[in-house]
């Protein structure tokens, strides 16, 4: 079993702000990420944009509403737009999150916290590879921020997920912001999570800006990567090596330029420690 | 310990209770014995953020949706009233788009919005605007296509609209709601009118106009994927007959102008020589 995407470089979210430069040709990225579910309708504006980007680079379909953890059956209409999707756009790759978003048939619309239990490992491996029967590709899982934890979680976050990529046979979305987010709410040491980390397994790397509430950090993607972020990327390319990497800038989404300096930026982090790490081995 | 199952229902259950009541006293006690509260934050504390999260990204859905129905109600009387429709009818759907499929009809059915008898129509009309811009496209019908064709054929031409065309029929002029600066202010001259609103899109673009008698029977006609032939003599109900052949070819015309006929065009069976 082996896991294996291609390196894209740095790239960014494909949001509404910027939908005017896509479609003008002046939006150049190495790469975009689409949210998945903002692209499953019939046609009109978004449909255009995406297939707009396709056309001038790479393109990845990120979902939010996969709820991969939720103990209801996986929609068959959702995957049935997914591969649809999929099929229109012909992504580098389709990725989800390690958390349930709904029961009952109830949609909670966020990423919503799993025990990281056996039983809770095995359910989540069952749908993964469901999935991925479905699509005809691997998937890759991100590492979602958490605000509580479970007192019956047998095993830290970290070695849920990397179980989970080795039994499911799929690939790892990191978020580097998330597992500090994550990190500060619970008390644990971020590189210790990222050290974790199969580099085989890791086929895409999250950036983003989040919010210090007082009491806790807040994964609001509204701002720019905060240093101990960028310092956590250094761990994660020193782990993994040149990993595809994406600013995820949500919400006050800055100014073309603002978002592709941020892009350069990672790509000059990225660089550094490549560099360094080939100083030390020659 | 839970089984997974009932585990991620009693924290649905308890995320989802009300603004005004998640100051913790509607979490699930089994729960929150499960949650581990360290730092600064208790557990109860902990489940709260995913409250405060639920509510505060389902409001904005709905606030985007529906931004002239909040502009109407207020912060407030919104916050409360959106609040109260997500509880009647909780999300259904993976995606966010279809939260507010039923807030119309929600609408016409809440007491507490009597005061406000257009807002119905005017989330309807909102509504619409969203299922126009996000339809399947479509390639339009153009005039050289329609001018090729030999006025002998019309009467059993078939014309297909495009899915981006929506007919709304309300019983207030909400349209007038809709493009007012102040929708508030607006809303407290609006007078009750029966008026049939035609939504549509041109290129990506979603405009709305109220259609009169004539237009909307033509409107029903073309829907339901009648040939001109019966389209006019439809018309012959809200028409003298001598008008009703241009009055129909003008109606087509603007249609094609405002690119809600699609291609292709063919000959109907269902049509007659007239």
């Amino acid at each position: 079993m082996a896991f294996s995407v291609p390196y894209l470089g740095h790239g960014v979210g494909l949001r509404t702000t910027h939908f005017p430069r896509v479609l003008d040709g002046t939006a150049r990225a190495d790469w975009f990420e689409a949210v998945s579910e903002n692209f499953m309708i019939d046609g009109g504006r978004p449909l255009a944009v995406l297939e707009r980007a396709r056309a001038s680079c790479p393109v990845v379909l990120h979902g939010v509403s996969l709820s991969l953890g939720s103990t209801d059956p996986l929609s068959e209409r959702y995957l049935r737009a997914l591969r649809a999707l999929v099929d229109r756009i012909a992504p580098s790759w389709v990725s989800d999150h390690l958390c349930w978003g709904s029961v009952g048939g109830r949609y909670a619309h966020d990423l919503l916290p799993l025990p990281y239990t056996e039983e809770a490992l095995e359910h989540v491996v069952d749908r993964v590879e469901t999935v991925q029967n479905r699509l005809g590709r691997q998937i890759l899982i991100e590492n979602v921020s958490s605000y509580l934890t479970f007192a019956h979680s047998a095993m830290p976050e970290w070695e849920f997920l990397a179980a989970i990529a080795e039994r499911a046979d799929c690939g790892i979305l990191l978020d580097v912001n998330n597992v500090y987010v994550s990190a500060v709410n619970h008390g644990f040491d971020p590189e210790r999570y990222v050290m974790a980390m199969p580099p085989d397994r890791v086929g895409q790397i999250h950036l983003a800006g989040h919010s210090d509430k007082g009491t806790h950090l807040l994964d609001t993607h509204d701002g720019h990567v905060v240093p101990a972020v960028w310092d956590l990327y250094r761990v994660a390319v020193q782990r993994c090596g040149p990993i595809s990497t994406l600013i995820e800038w949500d919400d006050r989404v800055p100014e073309w330029g603002v978002l592709c300096a941020e892009a350069e930026r990672a790509r000059m982090v990225e660089a550094q420690m490549l560099e360094e790490a080939h100083a030390a081995t020659a | 310990m839970l089984p997974l199952r009932e585990l991620q229902a009693r924290f649905l259950r308890s995320i989802a209770t009300t603004p005004e009541r998640s100051d913790g006293h509607g979490f699930d006690p089994a729960l929150l014995e499960l949650v581990e509260g360290r730092g600064r934050l208790g557990s109860t504390d902990r489940l709260g953020v995913y409250t405060e999260m639920y509510w505060a990204r389902l409001l904005d859905v709905l606030r985007d949706d529906f931004p002239r129905v909040a502009a109407v109600l207020g912060a407030d009387r919104f916050t409360a009233l959106a609040g109260a429709y997500l509880e009647r009818h909780p999300s259904t759907d993976p995606s966010v788009r279809w939260v507010g499929a039923n807030f119309a009809d929600f609408l016409a059915e809440w007491g507490p919005v009597d005061d406000l008898p257009f807002l119905a129509d005017l989330a309807r009309l909102e509504w619409t605007r969203l299922a126009v811009f996000d339809a399947a496209d479509a390639a339009p019908l153009r005039l050289e296509t329609l001018r090729a064709i030999p006025p002998s054929e019309w009467p059993r031409l078939s014309f297909h609209p495009v899915s981006a065309l929506r007919v709304v029929r309300c019983a207030w002029p909400v349209h007038e709601l809709w493009v007012a600066d102040d929708p508030k202010a607006a809303a407290t001259t609006v007078r009750p009118a029966a008026t049939v609103l035609r939504v549509w899109r041109e290129a990506f673009a979603v405009y709305q106009t109220p259609v009169d008698a004539v237009e909307h029977v033509a409107l029903r006609q073309l829907l339901a994927g009648a040939p001109f032939g019966v389209m006019c003599d439809r018309l012959e109900a809200v028409l003298p007959p001598p008008a009703v052949a241009r009055e129909a070819g003008a109606l087509i015309l603007r249609w094609v102008e405002d690119q809600i006929l699609a291609l292709p065009l063919a000959p109907s069976r269902r049509g007659r020589a007239r």
